[in-house]
């Protein structure tokens, strides 16, 4: 289990962190307003820019970051392309169709959508060409089975910059969710941040 | 047909728990299996793109390390084995599939097969064993499973 730790201690990792700023854009989605505001305050703090979403869906969260960072990098498999043979009816279930993953930001220019499995060696290449650089950070939420979010994780320490930050979500003590047991193999410092599903590290 | 095929039901009994496929080339040993390999070959089923020599897990989490045809690619043979064992827990699994370079060069020659050139050490069971003297491991067996120019060696780590 990462270490946890109060918002309030925050400040002893990320000097600039301040736990007093509000977001007022934020419209209920599948992450509670206390675990963006998490985030938020941490990209802040870390003079985030842009960001890198493992999990797009129906967009919300992907809507609100990008109110408040230059450009969202955002990865989802559609159902059309998964293989659906390695999945759990209840994973099969939560797939989207190639048309409604990301409809919440529709609108939004500063988003560029990518789709595919990040096991696939030639989308994350087409990933990073297109990106053309490392980012500033990273915010995984896709498949939360064990070998998924270890994936996810690595290929997250490979693509943001130095210093940067990277974030999961769902870092919670339940046994069917693989994201604590994949930061316990992972060479990652990893902190919870108390009372929400907030994990967060800066890159090596 | 991939080397794994031919020592998969050998070999699957050990591998139980959380476990890396190191250079597994498009056939894992198992669905659960973390696989690890170059991603500049392709592959649409990877986990970690990156080098087999400096493992990106901490010490002790792994309750089985499996490689078919890999670790004769690499010149420091026990460097690479103190990396794979580090990840290892104790009473975890070594599981080496390797070629025995004579009867592989023999192979190729006779069936008129291009030799890999990849092959940097000169592998055998001997020198595999030679190469482990001092490390935390017992062999637990050490077979030529289909009287080919492979063979199957199964470590525990104590």
């Amino acid at each position: 289990m990462p270490k946890t730790i109060s918002e309030f201690e925050i400040i002893n990792i990320i000097p600039d962190y301040d736990t007093t700023i509000q977001y007022p854009d934020y419209e209920r989605g599948l992450i509670l307003r206390s675990d963006m505001e998490v985030m938020l305050r941490l990209l802040r703090a870390t003079h985030s820019k842009n960001i890198f979403e493992f999990g797009t869906w129906a967009g919300k969260t992907t809507r609100i970051l990008s109110l408040y960072l230059d450009y969202v990098y955002t990865l989802d498999i559609d159902k059309e392309s998964a293989d659906l043979s390695e999945l759990s009816k209840d994973q099969i279930m939560e797939l989207s169709n190639h048309n409604d993953i990301g409809h919440w930001y529709k609108g939004r220019d500063n988003i560029k959508q990518f789709y595919g499995n990040c096991y696939d060696a030639d989308v994350m290449k087409f990933v990073r060409n297109s990106i053309g650089k490392q980012v500033d950070s990273c915010f995984i939420d896709a498949n939360h089975n064990f070998v998924p979010v270890l994936s996810d994780s690595l290929q997250a320490r490979a693509m943001v910059k130095s210093g940067g930050l990277i974030m999961w979500h769902d870092v919670k003590d339940d046994p069917s969710v693989g994201v604590i047991k994949a930061l316990e193999i992972l060479p990652f410092t990893v902190y919870h941040v108390d009372g929400s599903w907030i994990g967060f590290c800066i890159n090596d | 047909m991939s080397e794994t095929t031919k020592i998969r039901n050998e070999v699957l009994p050990y591998c139980k728990g959380n476990g890396v496929d190191l250079g597994y080339g498009w056939d894992k040993i198992n669905k659960t299996a973390i696989s690890v390999d170059k991603g500049e070959r392709g592959f649409d089923d990877l986990n970690y793109d990156g080098d087999a020599r400096d493992l990106p897990f901490k010490n002790e989490t792994m309750d089985y390390v499996y490689s078919s045809h890999l670790l004769e690619d690499f010149v420091n043979t026990k460097e690479i084995l103190i990396e794979w064992i580090r990840i290892l827990k104790i009473g975890g699994y070594l599981i080496l599939y390797l070629p025995i370079q004579k009867k592989y060069v023999e192979h190729c020659t006779v069936n008129k097969l291009g030799i890999n050139t990849d092959h940097k050490v000169d592998m055998s069971l001997d020198y595999l064993l030679n190469c482990v003297v001092g490390l935390p491991l017992e062999l637990i067996e050490s077979i030529n499973p289909h009287a080919d120019y492979s063979f199957l060696a199964i470590f525990r780590k104590i």
